[in-house]
């Protein structure tokens, strides 16, 4: 727990009386983007109200560049946090509401001033600063939360579902802005069901299926570390000019579970439990002049297979 | 993204000192409460009365205005006394209550609607605690409470203490420090209590409702206690009674209730004591369920 660079979560459970929040979470995350992927209820937004020191764990310890949780004082003049809900003061403008919530930390009237107007631009919202939240639209409402929790210039960020309502130019424009700040060294902890935003834009991705990590780490390499996506059948596409023979070919092969033509007639989807002995056929194949195959390769290698593997499955009833 | 640039350093100029920040909640409060015309129409009609007292002291002391308006000195000498009694009942004992009528309309704003639109994670996520948000709150209400009940009472005092002379204020002296002592015990007893159940309750008018049929029913059941079995153990839940027994406790007066005085500050204590701990027990960032 001596880490004073990383975000240190150590054993940590929350329940709420007899319901679980999430249960022995070990989690060590580094400066850059780092995102928490999970369906509804999983406990996403209670692992970050935990971080931020909102929510107090059952059992286990955290700590935020070696800072307890528990002293707010210290922990958020670094730490920023965003919420999922929508919460304004009544009858607010932007600018108010980045500017007063900046006078809780401490600042000087001109220095807040300041670093509103720096909050605002960053966010892109300076032509509207002045006009009154209520008036906001949802997008426009996401970067207002989002101001004020970069506003005051935090090393650790962490933001709930941020990208929630955002039009395709501007989520662009916010994705750009994490990548800045988690470029400058900062963490960037969001959560997400955006999961091929998230697939693009981080670093590292945290699944969390009924309070658990049921994995985390690089995209890529995070379907080859865990055994239990191993296990499972992968699914290959090939754009061919036979693929009705191929698929034939194919199912004769024990490893291979299920094949798919495409509409068009010019490839197909198969699963199978050992790609590399499909891939191998394909490539015999190719040789012998049985089949001319204009691509090849894994359909599901992204975050969403894993997320499909790892939590979709989990949830299924059995 | 790999990262390679760990160059990043935050704000790390000068700060207001942390045990004052909770000021910029009273701050903002206050701003809300005064955006009201209404509210600061009724705010200045509750100075109205201490203007009529010092006009009343005024007189007293000037035989030619007196004589101006056609009134006799002997008369208005004998009428006002300017003593313990009209500080404590003739001031004090009105101004609370335009103050109870203060905390009624205030107190509910203060939380109900932070915990309605869940303001509180934006509040707790800062370097703030839960302690410094009630503070925050209860200090708008002390602003606005002292402002018509020991402010303008200090301001009386030593209006007279300076036209009735030294052997006044000698024989008077206790008057001072008992109307801020009365003020604010009466203050935490009415101003937590008010809080804690906007803070359950979170609609502002449901929350006035329910502080006043608190009192209503202690009344009531207080009333029919103390009549029915002959004992003043019922005055313990009547809001006024125990007012009285303290305010007579501190200016050293025979109060109207018969009420052991240890008591009335015990029920005083155990009052503010219970919403506080109601109180903080819902002012959280998340509303824990279980």
């Amino acid at each position: 727990m001596s880490d004073d660079r990383n975000i240190v979560i150590h054993d940590v459970s929350k329940f709420y009386g007899d319901v679980l929040g999430v249960n022995r979470v070990d989690l060590e995350i580094e400066p850059g983007i780092t995102s928490l992927v999970g369906p509804n209820g999983s406990g996403k937004s209670t692992l970050m109200n935990l971080l931020a020191g909102l929510l107090r764990p059952t059992r286990g310890e955290i700590s935020v560049l070696g800072l307890p949780v528990t002293r707010p004082q210290d922990l958020f003049r670094r730490f920023g946090y965003c919420t999922q809900y929508d919460s304004f003061p009544r009858g607010a403008t932007g600018w108010q509401f980045v500017f007063s919530y900046l006078l809780l930390h401490g600042l000087d009237r001109g220095e807040a001033e300041r670093l509103t107007a720096r909050a605002l631009e960053r966010v892109g919202l300076v032509d509207s600063a002045h006009r009154r939240i209520a008036g906001y639209s949802k997008g426009m409402r996401q970067r207002i939360k989002l101001a004020q929790a970069i506003a005051h210039g935090p090393q650790v960020m962490v933001l709930d579902e941020p990208l929630n309502g955002l039009d395709p130019m501007v989520r662009a424009e916010t994705i750009e802005l994490f990548r800045q700040l988690a470029g400058e060294g900062q963490h960037v902890l969001i959560s997400s069901h955006i999961l091929h935003e998230v697939d693009l834009l981080s670093d590292r991705v945290i699944l969390i299926s009924n309070g658990y990590i049921v994995a985390e780490g690089e995209v890529p390499g995070m379907r080859a570390e865990v055994e239990e996506v191993r296990e499972q059948p992968l699914q290959v596409f090939v754009r061919c000019d036979r693929p009705q023979w191929l698929a034939g070919r194919a199912f004769e092969l024990d490893h291979v579970t299920e094949v798919q033509l495409h509409d068009d007639g010019g490839g197909l989807h198969l699963r199978t439990r050992d790609a590399d002995r499909f891939l191998r056929l394909v490539a015999e194949l190719v040789a012998e002049g049985g089949v001319e195959v204009e691509a090849v390769g894994p359909a599901d290698s992204d975050l969403q297979a894993v997320y499909r593997y790892l939590v979709d499955e989990e949830e299924e009833p059995s | 993204m790999a990262v390679y640039d760990h160059g990043y350093k935050g704000y790390d100029g000068p700060l207001m000192p942390a045990r004052s920040r909770f000021l910029v909640i009273s701050r903002y409060g206050l701003r809300d409460v005064f955006a009201s015309r209404l509210f600061l129409a009724f705010f200045a009609f509750c100075f109205a009365w201490p203007l009529v007292l010092l006009g009343a002291m005024y007189l007293r002391y000037n035989a030619e205005a007196l004589t101006l308006i056609n009134l006799d000195s002997a008369d208005l000498l004998e009428f006002v006394q300017v003593n313990t009694w009209f500080f404590q009942n003739l001031f004090l004992r009105v101004q609370l209550n335009l103050a109870f009528i203060v905390v009624l309309v205030v107190g509910p704003s203060l939380v109900s609607a932070d915990l309605r639109n869940r303001a509180m994670p934006l509040y707790l996520s800062r370097p703030l605690t839960r302690t410094d948000y009630v503070l925050g709150k209860l200090v708008v209400l002390g602003v606005l409470v002292s402002a018509i009940t020991w402010a303008p009472g200090l301001l009386l005092f030593a209006i007279q203490a300076s036209l009735g002379g030294r052997e006044w204020l000698l024989e008077h002296w206790r008057i001072a420090p008992s109307m801020v002592v009365v003020s604010v015990v009466w203050l935490l007893c009415m101003s937590l209590p008010m809080l804690a159940i906007a803070a359950w309750v979170k609609w502002k008018p449901w929350a006035r409702i329910v502080f006043m049929g608190a009192i209503l029913t202690g009344t009531a059941f207080g009333s029919f206690y103390k009549e029915f079995y002959d004992s003043w153990l019922g005055s313990l839940v009547v809001a006024f009674d125990v007012t009285d027994a303290l305010s007579a406790s501190v200016f050293g007066t025979q109060g109207t209730v018969q009420m052991p005085e240890a008591a009335a500050w015990l029920a005083a204590a155990a009052l503010a004591s219970l919403s506080a701990a109601l109180l903080y027990r819902r002012v959280r960032a998340f509303e824990v369920v279980k």
